[in-house]
């Protein structure tokens, strides 16, 4: 481990204690504290109607001075418009050069990390060439209206919507389904199927070599492969040919572009400078002037300039190409070479490097997720960017591989206390104690980072996938909980790409159906007994796999339809030019990934609901013979309502999290029947489906469309808050058990766990006694955990009193928010989610 | 469960992971029911009868009135769907907690062979081993069950499990000495030096107390735990005392606990009054008279540590 001495770090335990915990000052020094007082928070909440949650369209509302940035969307339109018929990629690139061109630039005083995706500090951007159909109405009667003007309102619904309306992803695809089969496709509810739309990747910048090589040599490279390509047109295939000359011209404009757009800013840079009375500040913006040219065109010559070359590729190849959800990197291990070569040689100090990442973290926490489908937004209700920070983790030999920056990153984000972005902690066998102390400090402040990853099964779900020998060290946390390689393309698995599937509806579904056959289009479901007929909740389990594998073979319908469209429409070759392979080979990345490293993936929501459902029905229906299946099935139809004694029983009944096997059985036999079920199928290009626990806040939306259950939830009640948590309130016996009961369900894919903890938990003596019970959490094979650290008390208040709290941060599920700025049902949830006490 | 002769059973009215307070590294702490002292300001009241009883919470309540109808003794009445139960009447038969489907009336005391006992504690062990934690066995008076606990502690310690005993010491010696065997710390808890004013408070005398802690650190390693009630065992001779007993008994560590109420709203559960009015009024001490105690007690070179 290379750290500086320890007399020179300031302890993170006396530096985040400092200040009263939500009353503290911001920043290490006066320019970030300034520039962490005008930041804008884009956090916004989705507010149902719990009546109808999952039929209206729910509202949307923003903090106050938020705006609709319509920058991006009609730079956009007039790209396409200007580029009508020509080869898609090279509209695509069309797009990113006019966005590098075009999009407004700006530089809020005292800044030293520039660039914003969005078109002012204030707005928000958003994607219609990925879909409009839901922009109409949320401009007028949908939530969004007071971020928009009139005359934006005006252009949007006459001119910007109507562009798109057919021609956007998400119409091409809803287009192309086969008939009999779009409305089971499109349906809310069991699955929520359209959310491919987006064509989410998550390319995982291989930065070690992007900062080697800069732009300029990759643009080169494409170049060299252009003249190569023309020389051998006489023997070629010509759609081969055409291909590979679109994707490079394509890569070739979009890497100048990218050029051009930190050329604007220098410019930016300069002109301020030119105007600026204080001398210091003068000098600074001419130093970012001449960074801002040379990066990300050529190596990073410093520390500073290291992180302008990634912040610039994030904006522009992240967020203004494509719809980004952050890529997931192990920034201390790629940024490492700058700052040591910086603190060698003298240029900055370590105080320096904090307040550089400081600056860093404030523009990542500014940008905000964009504009998007209200039902899906708030499955990330007040969520960012989702850019998951990865730290520590070990060395290619299995040392540990923290540094001081390490310490710096978590300093950084303790001293801001932000959101954005997640800290997730790689927690290997030979992990620093130093560091995982520091981690504790951080958990400490109430943040909600940083979240744990278990390395060894973030290396074992890469083996699990295909990947081996060196791609394996790759591994890293992307998105909310997803894990991909690095230097690949991997489709995005919180979102995007196949499924959300509604464990609790499907269940009820199941616990419904009559013995008639059904059918969708060509797939068909052969029903065995109706549910009460049944004489076991197993044989009530194989329905559920049965009718689940129904639903994933209409699913793998149109995941093949859309990737097939995503691959011909929706070209990405700005980040085709920053990966390595797409650019030698001149495919574009889209087409790329399809080769071998993504698939179809479910994310279930309430898994563990119904497992506990499961071992409620076995227990009380088959064991005891208290009630039968039918009076059941009443109870559930009249949301519990006259049967509140039965409900009681079910409640009271056997659950998972508190090493009881009569429940932790069923939920290791539910959890891995519906990984094995789904891997028993395919889709177009030999991947098997899989599943991915990556709930994010979805949670919440799902329980909102989910009926009454048997493990006594009543219907719209939020579900299990992760795929490895047990349900709120259900676990009695304290954390250690709930570690027990989660231990034993096997490694299958990437889940969240969630725990919460009161402060006192996490100081003085009790530090060391938290970083033993992470050892155990280790040792037991989890494969993440999160703790919310705060008090219910806290919580309380902040419900009632939501302006003095505007600073209060949890952690949701996979990411962080501020408190207020989540739905009440969430809020409520978050409160009820078991006090981990130690006493 | 009688039918296995050879095991003892232990009465336990709770068992709780992930304790931290309660000796070195986290622990599982199990709470034996029955106390032979009556301090009145006990913040376990569940603890003190040695038989299994109820204890109610009004906010479970779902008004099913199942207990009303399962209740022997008319004890139970619901007046505006309010459940209301005359304590006089109730003859302890535990009837009404077996049909309350809620939860809302519970049985507070359990029946656990060693090994059901051992079973649970032994879910932790990675924790234990890994933390340098164990096992406690509090109370109530844990002596009062000493076969239990000493078959319970000997199971443990072949495990290799740490063994703590929290304990007021107050038992024949010969009882004490079987458990000690296989305990690794005693956790003592002094309520005052004084022979008279112990007996006052407690409703025994303290001289078979101080006489067994004396023998008992001969062989096994104490820490001492003094609540601090205000106005009764705070003075700075009973500290001086207390910190004398603490040098001749070689205690490691000793931890101030200062009064609190937390255990008040227990009482009413369990239809008893709750006794403990303070001395002239003080309930709480205030953090000057905590210092004050904790200075004398490190003048002697004592580690103290406040609890909560």
């Amino acid at each position: 481990m290379t750290m500086t001495s320890k007399s020179e770090r300031p302890s993170t335990e006396e530096r985040f204690q400092k200040a009263v915990p939500f009353e503290w000052g911001y920043g290490s020094t006066p320019r970030t504290n300034k520039l962490r007082d005008v930041l804008n928070w884009k956090g916004a909440v989705t507010e149902h109607e719990l009546a109808n949650a999952a039929m209206g369209l729910p509202k949307t509302r923003f903090r106050a001075g938020v705006k609709i940035d319509m920058s991006r969307a009609r730079i956009v339109t007039a790209a396409f418009r200007e580029t009508e018929g020509q080869p898609i990629q090279l509209q695509y690139a069309r797009m990113v050069e006019k966005l590098c061109d075009e999009m407004p630039v700006f530089i809020t005083d005292g800044e030293l990390i520039v660039g914003d995706p969005n078109g002012g500090a204030d707005k928000i951007r958003w994607y219609p060439e990925i879909n409009v159909d839901w922009v109409p109405e949320a401009v007028t009667t949908g939530g969004f209206f007071d971020i928009v003007t009139d005359d934006e309102r005006q252009e949007i619904i006459e001119d910007i919507c109507p562009f798109w309306e057919h021609r956007s992803i998400e119409a091409i695809i809803k287009a192309s389904l086969p008939e009999e089969m779009a409305p089971v496709i499109n349906a809310y509810g069991v699955y929520m199927s359209n959310l491919w739309e987006q064509g989410l990747i998550i390319p995982a910048y291989d930065w070690a070599i992007l900062f080697r090589d800069g732009l300029n040599a990759r643009i080169a490279k494409a170049e060299t492969k252009l003249k190569d390509l023309d020389a051998k047109v006489e023997d070629m295939d010509p759609a081969e040919y055409l291909e590979k000359r679109y994707n490079w011209q394509a890569m070739v404009r979009c890497g100048k572009a990218i050029i051009r757009y930190n050329q604007r800013l220098a410019e930016t840079a300069r002109q301020q400078a030119s105007q600026e009375t204080d001398e210091g500040r003068k000098k600074e913006l001419e130093e970012m002037a001449i960074s801002l040219e040379h990066v990300p065109a050529n190596p990073p010559r410093t520390f500073h300039e290291c992180l302008q070359f990634y912040w610039t590729i994030e904006v522009v190849a992240d967020y203004l190409a494509r719809w980004g959800y952050g890529c997931g990197t192990r920034i201390d291990q790629v940024w490492w070479p700058y700052y040591e070569a910086d603190i060698e040689s003298g240029r900055i100090t370590r105080d320096d490097a904090v307040e550089l990442v400081e600056c860093l973290f404030l523009k990542i926490q500014e940008i905000g997720a964009p504009l998007e489908w209200p039902l899906k937004f708030g499955g990330v209700s007040g969520a960012n960017t989702m850019y998951t920070a990865n730290i520590c983790g070990p060395t290619d030999d299995g040392q540990d591989a923290s540094n001081e920056l390490s310490f710096i990153i978590m300093e950084a984000l303790g001293n801001l206390h932000l959101s954005q972005p997640p800290i997730a902690i790689q927690y290997h066998e030979n992990i620093s104690p130093e560091v995982v102390s520091a981690a504790i400090d951080l958990c400490r402040t109430g943040l909600g980072h940083p979240s744990f990853f278990n390395r060894d099964l973030m290396e074992e779900w890469a083996r699990l996938r295909g990947w081996a020998g060196e791609d394996v060290k790759k591994v890293q946390v992307s998105a909310c909980a997803a894990n991909h390689i690095m230097g690949k393309a991997v489709q995005a698995s919180g979102l995007a790409p196949g499924t959300s599937m509604n464990c609790i509806e499907l269940f009820n579904e199941v616990l419904r159906l009559n013995d008639q056959t059904a059918q969708c289009g060509p797939v068909v479901f052969e029903a065995g007994r109706k549910a009460t007929d049944m004489e076991s909740a197993d044989e009530l389990m194989e329905a559920y796999f049965r009718r689940m594998k129904y639903y994933a073979k209409i699913g793998t319908v149109s995941w093949n339809i859309a990737q097939q469209i995503l691959m011909d429409r929706k070209p990405d070759p700005c980040n085709s030019l920053i990966m390595d392979e797409t650019l030698e080979r001149g495919i574009d990345l889209v087409k790329y990934h399809k080769e071998g490293d993504t698939w179809p993936e479910a994310t279930p929501f309430g898994g563990i609901n119904v497992a506990n459902s499961l071992a409620a029905i076995q227990h009380l229906v088959f064991n005891e013979k208290k009630y039968t299946m039918e009076e059941l099935i009443q109870a559930l139809d009249a949301n519990w309502s006259g049967y509140e004694v039965m409900r009681q029983d079910f409640i009271n009944a056997p659950k998972y999290g508190n090493e009881d096997d009569s429940a932790d059985d069923w939920a290791v036999r539910f959890l891995t029947g519906m990984n094995d079920t789904m891997n028993t199928i395919k889709d177009a290009w030999g991947f098997t489906w899989t599943m991915d626990g990556s709930t994010a806040a979805g949670y919440m939306m799902m329980g909102l469309a989910a009926g009454a259950s048997p493990d006594g939830r009543l219907a719209c009640a939020t579900v299990a808050d992760g795929s490895l948590s047990p349900m709120g309130g259900t676990d009695l016996s304290g954390p250690t058990t709930v570690l027990n009961s989660a231990g034993k369900i096997p490694y299958q894919h990437s889940e969240l766990f969630n725990q919460r903890f009161m402060p006192q938990f996490l100081e003085g003596d009790n530090k060391k006694l938290f970083a033993d019970y992470l050892k155990v959490w280790y040792k037991r094979g989890i494969p993440h955990v999160q703790f919310n650290v705060v008090d219910s008390e806290k919580l309380r208040d902040a419900q009632v009193k939501p302006e003095e709290h505007s600073d209060l941060i949890v952690r949701v599920a996979g990411y962080s928010a501020h408190f207020i700025d989540l739905p009440d049902y969430t809020q409520d949830s978050i409160i009820e989610r078991t006090e981990q006490a130690f006493t | 469960m009688l039918d296995i002769a050879d095991e003892q059973r232990g009465l336990i009215f709770n068992i709780q992971k992930f304790s931290i307070q309660d000796g070195p590294g986290i622990r599982t702490t199990l709470f034996m029911k029955g106390c032979p002292l009556t301090c009145p300001w006990c913040s376990n009241p569940e603890g003190i009868s040695d038989e299994p009883e109820i204890m109610v919470s009004e906010r479970k309540c779902i008004g099913c009135k199942k207990c009303a109808e399962a209740c022997n003794a008319d004890a139970i009445y619901f007046e505006n769907d309010m459940r209301i139960i005359n304590w006089k009447l109730c003859t302890n038969c535990l009837e009404c907690a077996k049909v309350c489907p809620s939860h809302a009336i519970q049985v507070m005391g359990e029946y656990k062979t060693v090994n059901e006992a051992f079973k649970i504690a032994a879910q932790d062990r990675d924790f234990y081993s890994t933390s340098g934690g164990g096992v406690t066995v509090s109370g109530g008076e844990a002596l009062l069950q000493w076969e239990f606990v000493r078959d319970f502690f000997k199971k443990c310690k072949d495990a290799g499990f740490h063994t703590a005993l929290d304990t007021t010491a107050y038992c024949p010696w010969e009882n004490m000495e079987q458990v000690l065997k296989h305990t690794d710390l005693i956790l003592f808890d002094v309520k005052h030096m004084d022979p008279a004013m112990h007996e006052e408070k407690t409703g025994v005398s303290n001289e078979l107390i101080l006489e067994n802690l004396d023998k008992a650190s001969n062989t096994t390693k104490i820490w001492l735990r003094i609540p601090l009630i205000p106005g009764f065992n705070d003075s700075e001779s009973n500290m001086q005392k207390t910190a004398e007993l603490a040098s001749r008994t070689k205690a490691e560590k000793i931890s101030l606990l200062p009064y609190h109420e937390w255990g008040k709203d227990k009482y009413s559960s369990l239809g008893k009054q709750y006794g403990h009015n303070g001395v002239e009024g003080i309930l709480e001490p205030d953090s000057d008279v905590v210092n004050k105690c904790k200075l004398i007690l490190e003048s002697h070179g004592l580690e103290v540590e406040l609890g909560k």
